[in-house]
């Protein structure tokens, strides 16, 4: 909360949705090596047997699921920009 | 194949796109060997070049030649396309062709490509370095093994089977021209030819050409990193 705050008043940039994103990962991290406890809980309760291993899974699912939209944006941007220059080119004829 | 002679007033419609990435040394002897050959419409891209490329190509300045310039390197196929959409612009533009900027093409094959397109028998002729003997045998053997590799890429991804698939001396017509659509910048874009002219039904036919391997120009050749890189770009399309 404190942080969210710090980010609107001085720094003056945000993304709202990065930003709860990244903080909700670091939160859970946080309570998790604060209360291991709750990481068999939540195994408990979704009849998970090792949980551990289900975390591990599910971030290199994220991470590649990740990679793959960041190299379609990479992609488009890359596309963009060969557009202008070709434009700004065809202006500018000598 | 017979002797074909392209004519003063056909010349005035055939536009040549030209790509050009650090040529300094051997673009002026290209531009001249097409001016002299009546040959005007000669349409330039310095593509972001860091020698003194577009200078010295502005020393052989006349009419019809036109230096487009990228501010920043963007490759072959973005360069190539740039000097398309510009042809396809001109009221009097038939026929282009896209030649090599390093001196590897000769301007004595134009017309087989120029007769096979006033016969009607395709919109878009593809040279090809392996319908010569004497042209065949001066490939480099580490090219010989690349290229083969990309003939059989090709035929895989596009279901097209040509004897060259990376040769950059083409000869199209507008119609062929506005159908193609280059959207890879480096030098991916031949295979995204290929593939387009199969995609989009275009009549295609190959003629052969003669390449004048150079140290300068070996030097410059396409590496086998590229070539793999090339095929990674093809597939993930």
């Amino acid at each position: 909360m404190f942080y969210l705050v710090y980010l609107i008043k001085f720094t003056k940039r945000i993304n709202l949705l990065v930003e709860l994103f990244f903080m909700g990962i670091y939160s859970m991290v946080l309570l998790i090596f604060l209360f291991p406890s709750i990481l068999n809980s939540f195994g408990n309760l979704f009849g998970i047997d090792s949980v551990i291993n289900f975390i591990i899974y599910l971030s290199i699912f994220v991470i590649f699921f990740l990679i793959f939209y960041l190299y379609r944006r990479i992609e488009k941007q890359r596309v963009g920009i060969t557009k202008l220059v070709r434009e700004i080119a065809l202006m500018k004829k000598k | 194949m017979k002797d074909f002679k392209i004519n003063e007033s056909l010349k005035k419609e055939i536009f040549f796109v030209i790509p050009v990435f650090n040529e300094e040394k051997v673009i002026g002897k290209v531009i001249l060997d097409l001016q002299k050959n009546g040959f005007n419409n000669l349409i330039l891209i310095n593509d972001g070049s860091s020698d003194n490329s577009s200078n010295e190509i502005l020393k052989y300045k006349k009419n019809g030649l036109v230096l487009l310039e990228h501010i920043i390197n963007r490759g072959q196929g973005a360069a190539l396309r740039t000097g398309i959409d510009y042809c396809l612009n001109q009221k009097n533009c038939k026929y282009i062709v896209t030649f090599d900027s390093d001196g590897q093409h000769r301007i004595s094959d134009l017309s087989k490509f120029i007769k096979k397109l006033e016969e009607n028998k395709c919109d878009i002729v593809l040279g090809s370095r392996f319908l010569l003997e004497e042209s065949k045998k001066l490939v480099p053997k580490k090219k010989v093994i690349l290229l083969k590799l990309a003939l059989f890429i090709t035929w895989i991804l596009s279901n097209i089977w040509l004897t060259d698939t990376h040769n950059g001396y083409r000869v199209m017509n507008k119609k062929a021209a506005k159908n193609i659509e280059i959207l890879m910048d480096g030098f991916e874009h031949a295979s995204e030819i290929i593939d387009e002219i199969s995609k989009k039904k275009i009549k295609y036919c190959e003629v052969p050409v003669f390449i004048d391997y150079t140290d300068y120009s070996k030097a410059k050749g396409q590496k086998i990193s590229n070539a793999i890189k090339i095929f990674l770009k093809m597939l993930f399309r």
